[in-house]
């Protein structure tokens, strides 16, 4: 039963979850494989051989297999995970069915769903749960099995590992789907796009969906678990849409491939359109439903608009029956469609989705507005767009009074009266002039002076009034520019190197008066808007400049410490390599003197430059001397095996290394430790039997990538070339029959991982076989199949990788 | 048929053996993996399915398209391909 209803694809999934090499599932093979997982179903116990297989699958791509234990509910399955890693595991933990049963409380699911639930039972099989599920049903009214198969569809797509594609393992997948499921909003999202998927594959659930939808809606909107209202509203969907798709639609039952979802639609909607015989059965049916007193309920607590229109003609025919069956009965073209319409599901899935979009659109353009208004309160910020103050006789003016002392001094701190008229009309002629010197100076149009100084605006007027007038008028200007700040006229010392201080008193201005180094200015002018982009940018790039040189000098710096360092180990390593080369011809020599001529005739000892010469070549000598210079002081400071000393060599005197024998323990000691070193990366034989056909083997290999661990110990190699020793080992053992198209050593695991993709699933499980259970390097190797998506997303140069590779002593 | 690909010489000259549903004419890689995902990993699984058909052009023509939505010329050249196996092993 549960496996008739699965999809093409699921039904292909589901094989191969049960390790069934299988082909492609069309209508001529869908009948024997269907046949097929049942009894695969009944004879291996459902979920068990699925878990021989997970516990194949390597996890996530941490070295470390078992989930962390965040969530409590998952601890126990996760211990028993450890425990039981050959075996088959158990069951995962069905958490999820809870919430489904939350949700359709009162229905016979909950039963046997709990039995399910227990993390302990290892024989606990989905699919014979719903077998033993689907007596009970039968028994049970309509509205009850439309429920369980809702229910059980949703199973089947929580446990539907292998489809979902995501890049964790199978058991892993299992938790995090159930987990979601626990949170209830989330998963009727998830749901509903697996449902939507499936639709267009299986009339039978694409039917289904609005109870999907419903009891979604009715979680937002209600508080969650409030028992009778899925199921009774979906129910009659349900039973809606069964009857329109029955009667009205014979294309819909009808599983032909060439049919897609939308002509399926369509020829409903066609006929819908069409008045029919049938049409007054359906109407009767609706009318036969409505007046259940469940609805009201419905209406009252479900404030969702996607059924909207559904309920309010539930509505209205609850209330007025008789008027309505008669109005169905009269105009049965019109009113029955726009029921059969609200019945469509896809339809509705369709409007919803159109919904979704346009919030999402809406969002967008809302977000793209408020930028846009954000920009355009900056840039109008950055141009200040104040005017230029009008020169008015308005403004704060200092009259001259007698009796006031403080203003009692015309051009010092007060304006004489009959004065005033002429003094604004000079202020006023010079404003213009100030702010187009002043935008000139900004903009870089020339390489005038901002300011007008006292000598330049009297040579200006002095041919239409007189010097001395002027001079006043110019006093008592000052003194109102002074005093009116706003209009943005500043007064400044200037010298005759330049522009100096703002003055902001007018005792100052009477200072610098009397020097006659005097001027005004306009500091803030309102400049035109090339002159304005033009100087922002030019700040932007110096300051960009900056900026790059800055990150020019770090680098540099980064560079040269990382080149000097690199230098340096490099020059050290020389210098062991140089020592270790020393120590050995001085103790090759020592043991060649020793052995040749035991009674000691020969010399036990090597010149030094004897040494230097024998082991670089001439044109090195000079290049090298610094190299050879630390190595004799290092020999000279840490090595006790070797003394320095002088002796006549050949009549002259030279400092010679004599090699100091040790007890003979030791000497053998270090070479065996040396073999043993040598020697060390081989396979040392099988721990267990991985032949075809054993336990420890699958029956087919799910996927061409391995991760194969316990390869090498990372603390422990240091040779320069471990890691091609490692592949080449793997190349070799894996032989000319695995085609293997990509190798990958992590370095900086702790397990010792290798991951490594092979060209089909045959080879990886041969490979598989050659590797798994085998001790290597002294430690035991464990091989796990890993996703192909997760192995490319991992490592994304694989995916071009075709050719196999060949250890590299063998190319 | 005025020329043939290397492809399909390649296919035609031997009994089709274990060899993967690429070796086909007219199925490269991307309908490959389509095939493959969809169970049809081997040649004679396809040729399988050409039976089945009963030798239909067209129908075998409509299948290749639904199934991994290839073009006309990709599906003769497939169906061209397994004909003449046919007539030369079958």
């Amino acid at each position: 039963m549960s496996v008739e209803i699965l999809s093409d694809s699921e039904l292909r999934s589901k094989l191969a979850e049960y390790g069934y090499p299988v082909g492609p599932v069309t209508q001529t093979t869908r009948k024997i494989l269907v046949k097929k997982l049942k009894n695969l179903i009944e004879t291996r116990g459902g979920t068990g051989s699925r878990h021989s297989l997970a516990a194949r699958y390597s996890s996530d791509d941490t070295d470390d297999d078992a989930p962390s234990n965040t969530i409590p509910t998952k601890k126990q399955t996760s211990s028993n995970r450890r425990k039981t890693l050959a075996n088959p595991m158990p069951p995962p933990p069905s958490a999820p069915t809870a919430p489904i049963t939350m949700t359709v409380p009162r229905s016979p699911v909950k039963r046997p769903v709990k039995s399910l639930s227990r993390n302990s039972d290892n024989q606990a099989s989905l699919g014979s749960d719903y077998d033993r599920a689907s007596p009970d049903l039968t028994s049970k009214s309509v509205t009850k099995s439309i429920q369980k198969k809702m229910s059980r569809s949703y199973k089947l797509s929580a446990t539907d590992g292998l489809e979902t594609g995501s890049d964790s393992d199978i058991a892993q997948e299992g938790e995090k789907t159930y987990s979601i499921n626990k949170f209830g909003l989330d998963h009727g999202k998830q749901y509903d796009s697996k449902m939507q998927d499936r639709a267009s594959a299986d009339p039978y659930e694409w039917r289904a969906q609005p109870h999907v939808r419903t009891t979604l809606d009715d979680k937002y909107v209600a508080p969650p678990f409030k028992p009778n209202i899925s199921p009774i509203h979906p129910m009659k969907e349900d039973l809606y849409i069964r009857e329109d798709s029955n009667k009205d639609n014979p294309l819909s039952n009808f599983e032909t491939p060439y049919l897609s979802e939308f002509t399926r639609r369509l020829s409903l909607r066609t006929t819908a359109n069409l008045p029919s015989v049938s049409r007054s059965s359906l109407t009767s049916s609706v009318i036969g439903h409505t007046p259940s007193p469940v609805l009201n309920e419905v209406k009252e607590t479900d404030s969702n608009g996607h059924f909207s229109s559904l309920r309010s003609s539930y509505t209205t025919s609850n209330t007025r029956q008789p008027l309505l069956s008669s109005r169905y009965a009269t105009t049965p073209a019109e009113k029955p469609r726009d029921i059969v319409r609200t019945f469509k599901s896809s339809t509705e899935t369709k409007e919803a989705k159109n919904n979704q979009n346009m919030v999402s659109v809406v969002l967008v353009v809302v977000l793209a507005l408020f930028f846009g208004l954000l920009a355009i309160m900056y840039l109008g910020l950055g141009s200040k767009t104040e005017e230029i103050p009008a020169i008015s006789p308005d403004s704060n003016v200092p009259l001259c009074l007698l009796e006031d002392p403080d203003h009692s001094r015309p051009g010092v701190n007060c304006v004489l009266q009959e004065n005033l008229e002429d003094v604004l009309d000079l202020l006023k002629k010079l404003q213009p002039i100030l702010t187009k010197k002043a935008i000139e100076a900004a903009c870089k149009y020339s390489d005038e002076v901002p300011y007008l100084t006292n000598k330049m605006i009297i040579n200006m007027f002095t041919n239409k009034v007189t010097k001395f007038q002027i001079e006043n008028d110019l006093n008592n200007a000052q003194v109102l520019a002074m005093n009116n700040p706003k209009w943005g006229i500043s007064l400044m010392e200037v010298n005759d190197e330049g522009p100096g201080q703002v003055l902001d008193s007018m005792e100052k201005v009477v200072l610098s008066r009397v020097d006659g180094n005097i001027g005004m200015v306009i500091l803030n002018p309102e400049l035109p808007m090339q002159c304005y982009i033009k100087n922002k940018i030019y700040t932007v790039f110096s300051s960009l400049l900056i900026v790059a040189i800055g990150a020019l000098a770090v680098i540099c710096t980064h560079k040269s410490v990382l080149w000097y360092l690199r230098y340096k180990k490099r020059s050290e390593k020389e210098v062991f390599q140089l020592v270790s080369d020393i120590i050995g011809m001085i103790e090759a020599h020592h043991h060649n003197t020793v052995t040749s001529s035991p009674g000691g005739t020969q010399e036990t000892y090597l010149a030094i430059n004897h040494v230097r010469d024998e082991l670089i070549p001439p044109k090195d000598r000079k290049k090298m001397g610094s190299i050879w210079e630390k190595a004799v002081t290092f020999l000279d400071e840490n090595e006790s095996r070797v003394r320095r000393e002088v002796q006549q060599v050949a009549g002259e005197e030279f400092h010679v290394w004599r090699w100091l024998p040790s007890n003979n323990l030791n000497v053998s000691n270090s070479q065996v430790s040396q073999c043993a070193n040598k020697k060390s990366k081989v396979w040392q034989g099988q721990a267990f039997e991985t032949m075809e056909g054993s336990v420890n083997s699958l029956t087919c290999s799910p996927t061409p990538c391995l991760k194969i661990r316990h390869m090498f110990d990372p603390d422990v190699e240091f040779e320069e070339d471990w890691e091609t020793k490692v592949q080449d080992a793997i190349l070799e053992k894996c032989g000319d029959r695995v085609k293997i198209l990509h190798i990958r050593v992590d370095r900086g695991s702790r397990e010792g991982c290798v991951y490594m993709k092979c060209m089909s699933q045959e080879d990886a499980g041969k490979a598989y076989r050659s590797l798994h259970g085998w001790w290597f390097d002294s430690s035991l190797v464990t091989v796990k199949y890993l996703r192909l998506e997760r192995y490319h997303e991992r490592f994304p140069d694989a995916i071009h990788c075709k050719t196999p590779l060949k250890p590299s002593n063998n190319q | 048929m005025s020329s043939t690909s290397q492809k399909h010489k390649n296919f035609v000259a031997e009994p089709m053996g274990d060899k993967p549903v690429t070796d086909l004419a007219g199925i490269g890689e991307v309908l490959g993996k389509r095939l493959e995902a969809t169970g049809f990993d081997k040649a004679y699984v396809i040729l399988g399915q050409y039976l089945v058909l009963k030798k239909d052009k067209e129908l075998f023509q409509e299948w290749m398209k639904d199934q991994c939505s290839a073009n006309a010329k990709q599906s003769n050249d497939c169906y061209q391909c397994l004909s003449d196996w046919c007539e030369q092993f079958l």
